[in-house]
């Protein structure tokens, strides 16, 4: 107890275990965002139809007619339906378990076991009546994997911290020498990670909970699971808080298995980049078994090797193992041998505390190759020195690359999502783009006129169906016709309406050039349609820019060799390199954020007629100036650099002032980056 | 050459670490001795330019040293008492690094690192990171940058910690045989340390100047037993102040 208290008290009152809690907690907001936004669905048009059916405001009948063009109506009918058919799916499950029970190859003792015991588990569940309520978002965060590796990052930072730390400072061979210096200590060591750990993983679970609600909807969680579109064969009865509980506590005792293997790593290597590549060989080892057990078949072998622990749909999959011939609930094993883990871990690392020598040693890994590519090179240079200082001494070489990884899984493989009526809002616009002509009127006139009488030969066909002059499948060839032209229309009278503003617009122009302009390209860069993603860009451009310039400016001061480095006569040369590296940093920054955004806009979208006035786009039509949209992409990339630049400059200013890095960092996501991520998250 | 210090107080909150403090430094080496809390280290760090002094003035050759700004800075070698020295740098980069900020020439400098890492007994871990240096080592290295730049007023904060008798002698003796024509302030708690190389030991007390003068005079004029020496010397002055 007394070790556990010391051990929990040292880690409280370590800053790198707080720096690493914000940040990956920070990050893992981050990136759950985007994962959100990679859904093949728009989760705010799912929330939005799902309120509507919740509400009583729209009939699930009514969505039928949109289930063609929309996806997320279609996703809204299969879960409405499966939750429907509850009943009739737990009937099925009897009848399938008593056929099975004939059949030959069901015959082993397992078999006639699991057989027997999937039918009683589903008998109790009789009674239990799932409703639909929307639940994609609460599925998707209960498949995501991001959160768990989020905290595992943690668990190797806390082991790092409470084991690599005392052993390079000498002080857990000096705790080997005291009373209570034997298997107490390590079991103090983990518990304390142990607890830390929990608040990391309740952190990181509520908060992505908080998202998923913000984003998709409310959760009633007083539902049984099994409304839930992915655990409708969930065989267990429990409402969703449970589950949210059992899954939670699942996992953390995955997590616990995790940083028990961690922490032995750390106990028996001879430094942390010894331990991060022995837990990198276990990691990718127990992944090779895993997957090949899967492809093999054998899903006990894809569990046991931690194949589940990420996944809550198969982890709670209702599964009986084989065990000696017996059916055993799959769950009950997994927990097993997750405690065994446990206990074989933090055995062996007590073992190897009370009976080796424990030392540190940091000589790097790679380091006689390392000595043998570059042993004749030498950095050189006040520059150079200072960017290997940067990039390779404080490693922020790696926060670039998260950058970039970041902005790769952004836009990998993410698609723009296109709606019928955008799709022929498009056509037409571009149909008509570039000046306002008289024959372009006229060609819109005309296209009204063709939708008029499409609309006079769809009535005449009912007509002629209900008079019985022409069959039922002569009046679905001549219906599916028609619909084809007419859904069209929507976007035809968006477009139709644009046109009507360009034009009045053009009617009461001081001087303004206006033309017609497809617009969707342009909304995304820097109007309404932009706003997600400009906050979303801020909030990683801000982040990674201070962390970096946090870096580069203050961690001298952290170390006091500024005291040092401020006796010498050319120091202020050093600030010219900062800056200089300070511009390219940001402006690196800058182009891989933005920049890759509008490779991907325009890879999807054309942006043509930058030259006509910012008035040609709908969305901007309150601009208070009267620029072309090209001058106008100019200005907003102008005004976003220089606040950036002047936020920088603060920072870094401020920074100077508090001469710590820690306080500033946490100052900087206070008051910059947290209030844009409550913004982002709110849809302010 | 002349560092003078006249009348320098530094005020921390209600705390004055200097008051008053006056004293001239010419040629030759002085051994700044005090206990903590003395203000040694406030005086070391106005003397390096680190901090400003809340009163006082300070001229090297009647210039006031807060104006000449580079000038002055390209006069002196500071070693810190803190051990930290970025560990992902090897020695010699580190020396490279500061031979740079002290505006040596790039052609003479891998010259003159490798004297002064002969000089400190670092050659053969030179290109080791300096994260696998033991303290000793550190120090060491920490003495070889002050050299750089060839500096005339060098001021070496407890160069001697950490370091075993072979190696307190070898640091000694560099000290003694760079010292010719410069200013050299070394402060520090180990007496024996200074003891043979001074020209100058000055005692500082509560932020002022308690005695200063050759050690052997000190002995002398503070009637203190000769085979006590420079150690003598400290328990008379500063007896007081243990106690308190």
């Amino acid at each position: 107890m007394v070790c556990l208290v010391n051990e929990l008290r040292n880690m409280l009152h370590n800053r790198k275990i707080w720096m690493a809690f914000l940040i990956l907690l920070f990050l893992n907001g981050v990136f759950y965002v985007l994962y959100i936004n990679a859904d093949t669905l728009d989760h705010s048009t799912y929330r939005d139809m799902c309120n509507r059916i919740n509400t009583g405001e729209l009939e699930i009948g009514d969505i039928l007619m949109e289930a063609q063009e929309s996806g997320e109506a279609q996703d809204i009918i299969d879960e409405y339906m499966a939750v429907a058919d509850y009943d009739i799916y737990l009937e099925k499950v009897q009848t399938e378990a008593d056929n099975n029970r004939d059949i030959s190859i069901f015959q082993s003792r397992y078999s006639i076991n699991n057989i027997e015991k999937t039918k009683q588990a589903y008998a109790k569940l009789k009674g239990v009546q799932p409703e639909f309520f929307g639940s994609r978002g609460i599925c998707r965060f209960f498949g995501y994997y991001g959160m768990i590796i989020v905290v595992v990052i943690f668990a190797a930072v806390l082991s790092i911290e409470g084991v690599m730390r005392d052993k390079k400072n000498g002080l857990l061979n000096l705790y080997k020498t005291t009373r209570k210096g034997d298997s107490r200590l390590v079991i103090g060591k983990y518990l304390a990670s142990a607890i830390i750990l929990l608040l990391m993983w309740a952190c990181v679970y509520v908060s992505d909970i908080f998202i998923t609600e913000i984003m998709y909807g409310a959760v009633d969680k007083s539902l049984p699971v099994q409304s839930l579109a992915d655990y409708i064969d969930f065989g267990y009865r429990m409402n969703i808080y449970q589950f949210m509980l059992a899954d939670f506590l699942c996992k953390y005792i995955g997590l616990l298995a995790v940083l028990s293997l961690i922490m032995l790593m750390n106990m028996i290597s001879a430094n942390e980049a010894m331990a991060f590549v022995k837990c990198i060989i276990i990691v990718a080892l127990a992944g090779a078994a895993s997957g090949v057990a899967k492809l093999a078949g054998n899903e006990l072998g894809y569990r046991v090797f931690g194949g589940s622990i990420f996944n809550s749909e198969r982890f709670f999959g209702y599964l009986n193992y084989n065990i000696f011939n017996n059916a055993v609930s799959a769950i009950m094993v997994d927990i097993i041998i997750f405690v065994v883990i446990i206990v074989v871990g933090i055995c062996i690392s007590c073992v190897y505390f009370m009976n080796k020598e424990i030392y540190y040693n940091q000589i790097m890994i790679g380091s006689r190759l390392k000595a043998r590519l570059f042993g004749g090179y030498r950095i050189r240079g006040l520059g150079a020195l200072e960017s290997y200082k940067l990039w390779i001494g404080y490693k922020m070489i790696f926060v670039l690359l998260l950058l970039v990884f970041i902005i790769g899984y952004m836009y990998y493989g993410k698609t723009m999502k296109w709606g019928i009526s955008e799709i022929y809002y498009r056509y037409y616009v571009n149909q008509i783009a570039g000046d306002v002509t008289e024959e372009k009127m006229d060609y819109l006139e005309s296209e009204k006129e063709n939708f008029d009488k499409l609309r006079l030969e769809y009535e005449e066909v009912i007509q002629k169906y209900d008079a019985g002059e022409i069959s039922y499948d002569k009046y679905n060839r001549a219906n599916d016709s028609i619909q084809e032209q007419l859904n069209k229309e929507p976007g035809f009278d968006r477009c139709r309406e644009y046109v009507e503003y360009v034009v009045e617009k053009n009617k009461d122009n001081d001087g303004a050039e206006l033309g017609f302009v497809y617009d969707r390209g342009y909304d995304l860069l820097i109007g309404d349609k932009s706003v997600e993603s400009r906050r979303l860009n801020a909030i990683m451009f801000l982040t990674f820019g201070f962390i970096i310039l946090s870096f580069m400016y203050l961690s001298d001061y952290k170390d006091k060799i500024n005291e040092l480095v401020m006796t010498t006569e050319k120091y202020r040369t050093l600030d010219s390199i900062k800056t200089i590296k300070s511009v390219a940093v940001l402006v690196f920054a800058y182009v891989a954020i933005y920049g890759t955004e509008f490779l991907w806009i325009t890879k999807n979208i054309d942006l043509e007629g930058s030259g006509y006035s910012i008035y040609s786009l709908y969305s901007m039509r309150e601009t208070a100036f009267n620029v072309t949209i090209l001058q106008y992409l100019i200005i907003v990339q102008l005004v976003r650099i220089l606040i950036f630049a002047l936020l920088s400059v603060l920072f870094v200013f401020i920074g100077k002032k508090v001469k710590n890095t820690f306080y500033m960092l946490g100052g900087a996501l206070l008051i910059v980056v947290l209030p844009l991520v409550f913004m982002y998250v709110s849809g302010m | 050459m002349e560092l003078a210090l006249k009348g320098i107080t530094k005020q921390y909150g209600s705390k004055r670490a200097l008051d008053d403090f006056s004293y001239s430094f010419e040629e030759g080496v002085y051994g700044l001795l005090g206990p903590n809390g003395a203000g040694k280290s406030t005086l070391i760090k106005i003397i390096t330019h680190s901090v400003k002094p809340t009163g006082g003035e300070i001229t090297l050759d009647g210039d006031d040293i807060f104006k000449q700004k580079e000038e002055y800075r390209k006069r002196i070698g500071y070693m810190p008492q803190q051990q930290t020295i970025y560990p992902f740098y090897t020695g010699r980069q580190f020396l490279n690094y500061m031979g740079l900020l002290k505006g040596e020439d790039r052609k003479s400098l891998d010259d003159k690192i490798q004297f002064y890492l002969e000089k400190v007994n670092l050659i053969s871990v030179a290109d080791k990171k300096i994260g696998t240096y033991s303290g000793g080592m550190k120090q060491r290295l920490l003495i070889a940058q002050t050299f750089l730049g060839d500096p005339d007023i060098m001021i070496f904060d407890e160069p001697t910690a950490g370091l075993d008798p072979k190696e307190r002698i070898h640091v000694r003796n560099l000290i003694h045989d760079n010292s010719a024509g410069k200013i050299i302030i070394v402060a520090t708690h180990v007496v024996q340390d200074i003891e043979s190389i001074a020209d100058c030991i000055v005692l500082q007390k509560e932020g002022k100047v308690a005695e200063a003068d050759a050690p052997d005079k000190l002995v002398e004029k503070m009637g203190v037993d000769p085979d006590q020496g420079l150690e003598g010397v400290y328990m008379k002055v500063f007896e007081e102040t243990e106690l308190k």
